[in-house]
């Protein structure tokens, strides 16, 4: 059987590709390291693929705010493309700054490019402590839940976060509800003041995924923080990406 | 005449006013902010300037600036061309009364402004537009301290309500000066001083002397004829030697000739202390370590990893950058070791970063009591420097390892920040030994990254210079660690490409050392500056070679197009500046004319060499000893000192995980608080090997026996590593000295006995790296870490940073600090007895035994305890460091969340000494001892792994949690009782690095 193509977006101070292709070789894809200029010069990239992953990193340094920049520059180069691949229901993974950057494009919790700002309903602000924090959270995923979290409904699960700005923030008048309804996954403690300890969002269609955590570093027992004294489990972020190679049959 | 005066910058400030620039202001205020929900708020601020705008381009960059710089969710943007930002007020909660702009002075590098005007251009604004970015600060209180940097950053305070005003957008700056001048050296002793002086070049008059007879050789004056020079020197030329025969590039003092005089009044002379002791050290162990590939000679220290992949580590300081400016120095540095991996063999990648920070505690009574306005407060410096190695590492997807804070008041006027960077570097890359240069004649020279501007102008004769007042700005820089992401991105692809056959960094001393360095490769080089791409126009000839303008890189190439067409790619900017030749000369030309034209031989090979005296007196311990409380209540206090305290405010701003290799980590255990020796991590995702990084450093010995302060800093590198499960056999280290200035001078009085300590801590460095069989493999020094305004002098203490890199052969038995289960039992190891003395408790001269070490015992049960791990017979270790073994046991215990009960008697160390008093039983810091935990059914196997060996004791019991902490000790059987939350708490009280905004 042939690998499906990933696509992994690199470039612009992007910096998780590498674990993240890892995580996509374990898992049974054949990851292709794209940056946005190939997939504006080659329009078949996008047209093709099934699966496209933006990593975590700083993209544009994290100026002005997170993802935004990079935001910026998917849309110029990208707009048509990238409506054209959402609406046909393909699948997304955005891992921290690539989560924050589908919340600037819109997309999620849309599930399509917003072209205006104002319809946006959320966003990603500082962390209420307002610092960068690297620890390792416990989460719940929300009860039911399938697609990326098939097998997983209700239960708790570990991975890191790596983040200054992961505090989901409401447009004011916006339905809590609704995005509640959207979130599969909430951090067990408030570490950063997001709303209803929201880690993660998806998409209507339950295509597209973006979330705050890295389940491209825990895909060894070995990177767990208490490994040393626990028995070798399966760790949970490569059941994520196992989920997304599942749902592509 | 100082820097400033010579760069014109008034007139230059002055000729960059343009009156067809239009200007804006843009403030980007949250939602519904109110001064009752917040009394302070720092808002983002941003200048444009435009030029001769129409007004569809004006409502284009409204628009533009608006839906990038504003998100419309949480924030609320205003724009307005700069005269009417008194429309802002609108915008602004009445509540609010004070207001500060913080804005960044001209020239100084501004991130945020080049994402921004990046992703206009993006945007399609389609005119080229100037940004600055800022912060507006607003306040219900009058508002006075607002933190900044006055190198770099001005403040304007007014009051809201009247008319608002903003200062306009720094200035470009422009100037019509360039061009080189020529420097008549034909001068008496005095003048070439003086000429020294001026111009900043830090030679001495031996040095001054040296170059005047090179200009008097006639067979070059030919050759200067030939190439349409005159006689004497241009400023070019001069700059050029003064940089690479700077402390900083050529470590004048660890070269020196020696005159070194001992206790006994014995004197030997030593000829370079590098290569009679550092270097020698490692060529007697190359034998017996065929892993040392590339040691001394590349940017960073090579040895092999598997069959495929060498590992490469590098240390360097950055500390005068960082007395000026906390943030930008720290990032700098950072950045600056991470293009060293990057420039070792053909391009190595950068897997790690190390941090060791030796600052002034902001709350002790020497440093509150010490206000000076030449130096930063405590707290700037603190928080600086700690942000400045987040942004680095972080931005860069590069994880922060290990590292170490050390609070000392010697550290109050220059902090000394040690950044360290590993790299994966791969054998063999497009068909070349990658571990080796390959730059051949007629390559060509490409320089790429960031632009040359005049930041750190005269950066490598400054950091050998005493801070005073003369210090110029520019010698300033910020790092941008995004710029240097994408160049990251670009080494490796062209490596992997075949499109390098070399390439270092510019560091220190500019194109003038990355060119010069490389030039010695193939005999030549001809460097073409009007190549050079600037950040402004107007620099003078020399400033373009000797700029330390960051996030650069010099290649060398045989494929030059190719290797630009991959830099377009990557939006990496990269120009071809000369050509590398074998006539002998480095030349640099204008033009077509040539402006310098120096003998390669003579600039790498012609510096006099300098020669000093040392004489050494061990200082009189005679005060009395303090009396020190065996107490639970003196145990909580030191969990609770700064120097021993949970590092985890400053580890979890580091991203210590990215690239997904981490094994051990800083923190570990049940609740990630454990501190672990060293950080452990596998280079290769898919592999089994990993490798342990770790330091050590005993800076507070150096005053009463520097030869036991290096021993005890190599042994707690080597420790380190293998408390965490490495093989003591494969370890390989790095020395960094930073010392206070050893050279003689009216205001330097005991030089001679701080080079003693040099020379006797460089000798016992040496002997120790041959006991334990570990080979230094790179290493840095800065020698001149001295204020001295004429009237305040503050040296630091000599301090050696050794840090440590050794292989764990299988990444699943790698070993973290915490206690694993009650009733597992704990041992010490100890082939080194504790000692008060320049410990926590008692930092300062008191009557009390130096620390006893037997070094060759501490080798063997390092052994021991590897074959120990290896068979899987050990739960837990851990290091005994600061705050001696009630500390590290409290650690292992707080670390697990569990018990312990154990005893401490006075006949612990027999084998090394007599009878141990209380205080020093629990409290004594010392070298060679580790602490660790075995389960009960393996006792009889992992005691008979010692058979034959003093210095391994059962000394108590893992407990259950609700037991708490239970240690007995000496000869009066007294007990400390204390329940874990009260430990935790103590433990966890923070360090210093809370910042204001």
């Amino acid at each position: 059987m042939t690998k499906p193509d990933a696509l992994v977006l690199r470039g612009d101070g992007i910096n998780c590709e590498e674990e993240t292709v890892h995580a996509l070789n374990l898992s049974q894809f054949n990851p292709v390291r794209v940056t946005c200029l190939d997939l504006k010069e080659k329009p078949t990239l996008l047209k093709q693929a099934q699966v496209i992953v933006l990593p975590g990193g700083f993209s544009f340094g994290d100026e002005v705010r997170s993802g935004k920049v990079l935001a910026v520059k998917l849309r110029a180069y990208l707009q048509e493309a990238l409506q054209e691949y959402t609406s046909a229901g393909r699948l997304m993974l955005g891992i921290c700054n690539g989560f924050q950057v589908l919340v600037q494009l819109g997309i999620l919790p849309s599930g399509r490019l917003l072209l205006n700002d104002g319809e946006r309903p959320v966003t990603l602000a500082h962390n209420s402590g307002g610092k960068f924090l690297d620890r390792w959270v416990k989460l719940s995923v929300a009860p039911g839940a399938g697609g990326f979290y098939a097998g997983m409904g209700g239960i708790k699960i570990s991975l890191p976060v790596r983040h200054g700005e992961g505090r989901l923030v409401l447009r004011q008048d916006e339905d809590g509800s609704k995005i509640a309804a959207l979130s599969p996954l909430r951090y067990e403690q408030d570490i950063n003041g997001s709303y209803d300890r929201i880690a993660a969002l998806l998409s209507e269609q339950g295509n597209i995924l973006g979330l705050m955590p890295h389940p491209e570093c825990f895909v060894r027992p070995g990177q767990h923080p208490q490994w040393t004294s626990l028995p070798e489990c399966e760790p949970d972020g490569l059941k994520l990406f196992a989920n997304m190679r599942a749902m592509l049959n | 005449m100082n820097l400033k005066a010579r760069e014109l910058q008034s007139k230059d400030d002055k000729a960059g006013q343009d009156s067809t620039l239009k200007q804006y202001a843009a403030l980007v205020l949250p939602s519904h902010c109110s001064s009752t929900k917040s009394s302070r708020l720092a808002c983002p601020l941003y200048w444009f300037a435009l030029e001769k705008p129409g007004s569809e381009v004006e409502a284009r960059l409204e628009k533009m600036s608006g839906e990038l710089l504003c998100d419309s969710v949480d924030e609320v943007f205003c724009f307005a061309p700069l005269e009417k930002v008194s429309d802002f007020a609108v915008h602004i909660d009445g509540g609010f009364k004070f207001a500060a702009v913080r804005q960044l002075k001209s020239g100084v590098t501004d991130n945020t402004a080049n994402s921004v005007a990046q992703a206009l251009s993006i945007m399609g604004l389609g005119v080229e537009v100037q940004v600055s970015a800022g912060t507006l600060f607003l306040s219900v209180d009058s508002l006075e301290n607002v933190a900044h940097n006055s190198l770099t950053e001005k403040v304007k305070h007014f009051q809201l309500g009247g008319e608002m005003a903003l200062p306009p957008i720094p200035e470009r700056r422009h100037s019509v000066c360039g061009g080189y001048e020529v420097v008549d050296i034909n001068l008496a002793d005095q003048k070439l001083v003086d000429l020294s002086k001026e111009r900043l070049l830090s030679l001495n008059l031996e040095e001054m002397q040296t170059v005047k007879s090179y200009f008097a050789d006639q067979a070059f004056q030919a050759e200067r004829k030939n190439h349409g020079l005159p006689a004497s020197p241009t400023d070019v030329e001069l700059e050029i030697i003064a940089q690479t025969w700077s402390e900083h590039c050529k470590h004048k003092i660890f070269n020196a000739t020696i005159e070194h005089t001992d206790e006994n009044g014995k004197t030997e002379i030593i000829k370079s202390l590098y290569k009679s002791y550092i270097k020698a050290a490692t060529e007697k162990l190359k034998s017996e370590r065929p892993d040392l590939l590339s040691v001394f000679e590349d940017n960073a220290g090579v040895v092999a990893f598997d069959e495929e992949y060498a590992v490469c580590f590098k240390v360097e300081t950055h500390n005068s950058p960082s007395a000026l400016e906390p943030y930008g120095g720290a990032l700098t540095g950072i950045l600056g070791v991470n293009r060293d991996i990057l420039g070792t063999g053909l391009g190595a990648k950068p897997i790690f970063n190390t941090d060791v920070f030796c600052l002034p505690h902001p709350d002790s009574p020497f440093v509150a009591g010490l206000k000076h306005d030449k130096l930063l407060s405590a707290k700037e410096i603190v928080c600086g420097v700690r942000k400045g190695v987040q942004d680095g590492g972080n931005k860069s997807g590069i994880p922060t390892v290990n590292g170490a804070v050390f609070f000392d008041d010697s550290y109050r006027a220059k902090p000394l920040v040690y950044c360290g960077t590993g790299g994966l570097l791969p054998l063999e890359a497009a068909g070349r030994d990658a571990v080796k240069k390959h730059t051949g004649k007629g390559d060509y020279i490409v320089m790429a990254g960031g632009r040359v501007g005049r930041d750190g102008v005269h950066g490598a004769t400054f950091s050998s210079l005493a801070l005073d007042d003369n210090t110029g700005s520019d010698v300033v820089q910020i790092g941008d660690p995004f710029t240097q992401k994408r160049l990251l991105d670009f080494v490796l692809q062209a490596r992997d490409g075949g499109l390098v056959t070399g390439l270092t960094d510019n560091g220190a001393g500019g194109l003038s050392s990355s060119v010069g360095e490389m030039a010695s490769i193939t005999g030549g080089a001809v460097l073409e500056i009007d190549s050079v791409p600037l950040k402004y126009p107007g620099l003078f000839d020399w400033q373009i070679v000797v700029s330390e303008s960051q996030e650069r890189m010099t290649f060398s190439t045989d494929k030059p197009d190719e290797l630009l067409a991959l830099a377009a790619k990557l939006d990496v900017e990269a120009t071809v500046v000369g050509r590398f030749t074998d006539d002998g000369y480095f030349r640099v030309v204008r033009g077509g004319a040539t402006v310098a034209l120096l003998n390669l031989e003579f600039l790498h090979g012609g510096a006099p060499g300098l020669k000093l005296k040392s004489r050494w007196q061990p200082p009189a311990i005679n005060a009395a000893k303090p009396e020190v409380a065996a107490s639970g209540r003196q145990l909580l206090d030191l969990l609770a000192n700064a120097n021993i305290c949970s590092r985890e405010p400053v580890i979890r701003q580091y991203d210590h995980e990215v690239q997904g290799g981490s094994v051990i980590k800083p923190l570990m255990g049940p609740q990630q608080i454990s501190p672990c020796d060293a950080g452990v991590l596998l280079p290769r995702p898919s592999g089994k090997k990993a490798i342990a990084v770790a330091c050590g450093m005993a800076p507070r010995m150096s005053t009463y026996d520097p030869a036991l302060m290096a021993r005890m800093s190599v042994d707690e590198a080597v420790r380190s590593v293998v408390s965490v499960g490495a093989d003591p056999d494969t370890v390989s280290l790095l020395d960094n000295f930073c010392w206070p200035d050893p050279v003689e001078s009216p205001r330097n009085p005991d030089a001679q006995t701080k080079m003693a300590q040099l020379v006797l801590s460089v000798k016992a460095l040496h002997d120790i790296c041959l006991t334990y069989k570990s080979p230094l493999i790179s290493g840095k020094d800065s020698m001149k870490n001295d204020f001295d305004d004429g009237r305040l002098r503050l040296s630091v203490l000599p301090t050696l940073l050794v840090s440590s890199l050794a292989m764990v052969p299988d990444a699943g038995l790698a070993i973290s600090s915490d206690f694993k289960q009650a009733g597992d039992l704990v041992y010490l190891l100890c082939a080194g007895t504790p000692s008060l003395l320049a410990s926590q408790l008692v930092p300062a001269v008191a009557a009390f035994d130096l620390p006893r070490f037997d070094e060759h015992l501490a080798i063997s049960l390092y052994r021991r305890l590897y074959q120990a791990i290896s068979q899987k017979l050990v739960r837990s270790c851990h290091d005994v460091s600061d705050g001696g073994l009630a500390v590290c046991l409290a650690e292992s215990a707080l670390g697990g969340n569990l018990g312990l009960k154990a005893e401490l008697t006075a006949d612990l160390f027999t084998h090394l000494m007599p009878k141990c008093d209380d205080a020093t039983l629990l409290f004594g810091e010392g070298p060679g001892m580790i602490v660790v935990s075995v389960a009960k059914e393996n006792q009889k196997q992992f005691e008979e792994g010692f058979a034959g060996l003093a210095g391994l004791k059962l000394i108590g019991s893992v407990q259950e949690t609700v037991c708490g902490f239970s240690l007995q000790f000496g000869q009066s059987r007294e007990t400390i009782k204390l329940e874990l939350l009260s430990m935790l708490e103590a433990f966890q009280s923070a360090l210093p690095f809370e910042e204001d905004n």
